[in-house]
């Protein structure tokens, strides 16, 4: 999926924007706070990166969150 | 937001009934018609009784802990590595709340309203729009609520008068023919979606009456299984099972079969206007529900100073959790379910063996005993709760019954629906009993007065 050129030039402006306004505003916060802002950054820019260079086609993460459904779907279908 | 809140009964009832129903109304529904065929209607009382358990335990876990949320508790009873652990679990599963029901609304608005508009563009329009609510509390979204969720009730009830000229009753017979066997397990796939009332559990530390809420939630929780049970009954007259249990949006393709007239055309645009603000309402609870949750390991309650950075997260990861919309689909009907039973309900039964043990000895009555209205509380309890096991018990005897005589299913349906809907007024009735004996008892003031 190429992601709209728009959208993250928007997307990655506004990133940036937040990310900004926290190391600002970070002395003020108390240091449980801070890293748990910091864990979303570093996972959303993970995530972007990895949709920007397709690396969920190499590691299919929908297969990862659907790993149970198609044995679910077997024991349904002997079920019924 | 330490500031006080008032939310009430009624919103919170609305909440419930809008967090549960709106999630279904996308895609989920197909599934269900798959396995039970004509008799998928029937699919909703075992997920009630589900909703209702759980809406128990979250009312004890207020009796024992008042002014805390489930958090705050789980990090209390579990200390803070083992509480930190399943509070991260149940991040987790909010995180899949929020991705399924956004990368969800994104690719339905995508394929089917807006084609031309980049999908990841839908995504953040709607996430920003959470975004503004997550600088506010619940409160503004249980008043949102109480605006929408009645039009969007009414509309689904009036779904069967505006398609009556396409409605056959002959699609849904033989009623009750299908094995006992698939109306089980259609009975099992929407706890998935019924175990969302966990996220209600967020907000716990803002509730005062737990009897009271209990009694909301329950009266929701049958909204839920009327408004469902009326939208299938219309689904499979207009279409039969064979045609909705083959489209990816069934119930936007039933509203589009609306013909009332010649001039009256694309209807389904009106009621899409009111669906998706109540759908909306549902995936800003889910994320409030988040923010408390980070707020929780950030160490307090103001989530503001979280809500830029969760919201950008969700919108990328639910784009690289669910790439479109089958994965979703896939999801909700079946590991969704899986992942409430073996997750939720032996965390739910663990937490209410701790709060029966914290809560001995505990009286807490609104309302006081030998009086009129404390009679006519206790009939409405009992009437709903035969009602809710009458329905289960008409279904075994329509079973019983399905080799023998023809109109012993007409039969069994229309007694299921009468008893369904005397548990959803009685279920009020209890409600409104409830709140009365508050107000008499002077509680006025501080009672449903919510704090976050």
């Amino acid at each position: 999926m190429i992601m709209n050129r728009i959208f993250l030039i928007f997307f990655i402006s506004m990133l940036l924007l937040s990310f900004g306004e926290f190391i600002m505003k970070r002395k003020g916060m108390d240091g449980r706070q801070q890293r748990v802002i910091a864990i979303f950054y570093v996972l959303t820019i993970f995530c972007l990166f990895a949709l920007q260079f397709q690396y969920y086609q190499v590691l299919p993460t929908s297969n990862l969150m659907n790993f149970l459904s198609p044995h679910v779907k077997r024991w349904v279908d002997q079920f019924v | 937001m330490i500031h006080k809140q008032v939310v009430n009964h009624r919103q919170i009832a609305w909440l419930v009934g809008s967090v549960l129903m709106t999630g279904m109304m996308i895609s989920f529904l197909r599934s269900v018609v798959q396995v039970a065929r004509m008799d998928a209607w029937f699919s909703q009382i075992l997920p009630i009784f589900y909703a209702l358990f759980i809406a128990y335990v979250l009312s004890g876990l207020v009796e024992a802990y008042p002014g805390k949320n489930i958090f705050e508790i789980l990090f209390i009873i579990g200390g803070k590595w083992i509480g930190g652990a399943i509070n991260l679990l149940i991040l987790f599963y909010i995180w899949i709340i929020l991705a399924i029901d956004i990368k969800g609304a994104a690719d339905f608005l995508h394929i089917l309203l807006l084609p031309t508009t980049p999908l990841e563009v839908i995504l953040l329009v709607f996430v920003l729009l959470m975004m503004y609510y997550g600088k506010t509390s619940l409160e503004v979204a249980a008043r949102v609520n109480e605006f929408y969720f009645p039009l969007y009730f009414i509309m689904c009830i009036s779904l069967y008068f505006l398609l009556v000229n396409e409605y056959n009753v002959e699609r849904l017979e033989p009623i009750l023919t299908s094995s006992l066997n698939r109306i089980v397990v259609s009975n099992f796939l929407p706890v998935g979606v019924y175990g969302d009332i966990f996220l209600m559990g967020a907000f716990l530390h803002a509730i005062v009456e737990p009897r009271l809420f209990y009694a909301a939630m329950k009266h929701g929780v049958i909204i839920v299984g009327f408004g469902t049970t009326i939208m299938l009954l219309v689904l499979l007259g207009v279409m039969g099972f064979t045609i909705a249990g083959r489209l990816n949006f069934p119930i936007y393709i039933l509203v589009q079969q609306i013909h009332i007239t010649d001039f009256l055309d694309r209807v389904e645009m009106i009621l899409f206007s009111v669906w998706f603000p109540a759908f909306t309402i549902k995936v800003i609870v889910a994320y409030l529900a988040f923010l408390v949750g980070v707020g929780s390991f950030g160490g307090q309650r103001h989530y503001n100073t979280f809500n830029a950075p969760c919201g950008w997260f969700i919108v990328v990861s639910s784009i690289f959790a669910f790439p479109n919309v089958a994965h979703i689909d896939q999801f909700i009907s079946y590991s969704l379910p899986l992942i409430v039973l073996v997750f939720q309900l032996p965390l739910a039964i663990f937490l209410l063996i701790h709060v029966r043990g914290k809560n001995k000895g505990r009286v807490q009555s609104l309302i006081p005993e030998g009086t009129k209205l404390y009679q006519f509380y206790r009939s409405m309890v009992w009437i709903t709760t035969v009602c809710l096991s009458g329905c289960v018990i008409v279904i075994l005897i329509g079973d019983f019954l399905k080799d023998k005589s023809a109109v012993g299913g007409g039969t069994t349906a229309i007694v299921y629906i009468a008893l369904l809907l005397i548990a959803l007024l009685t279920s009020y009735g209890e409600m409104q009993a409830l709140n009365h004996g508050k107000q008499k008892l002077g509680r006025a003031k501080q009672a449903g007065s919510f704090r976050q």
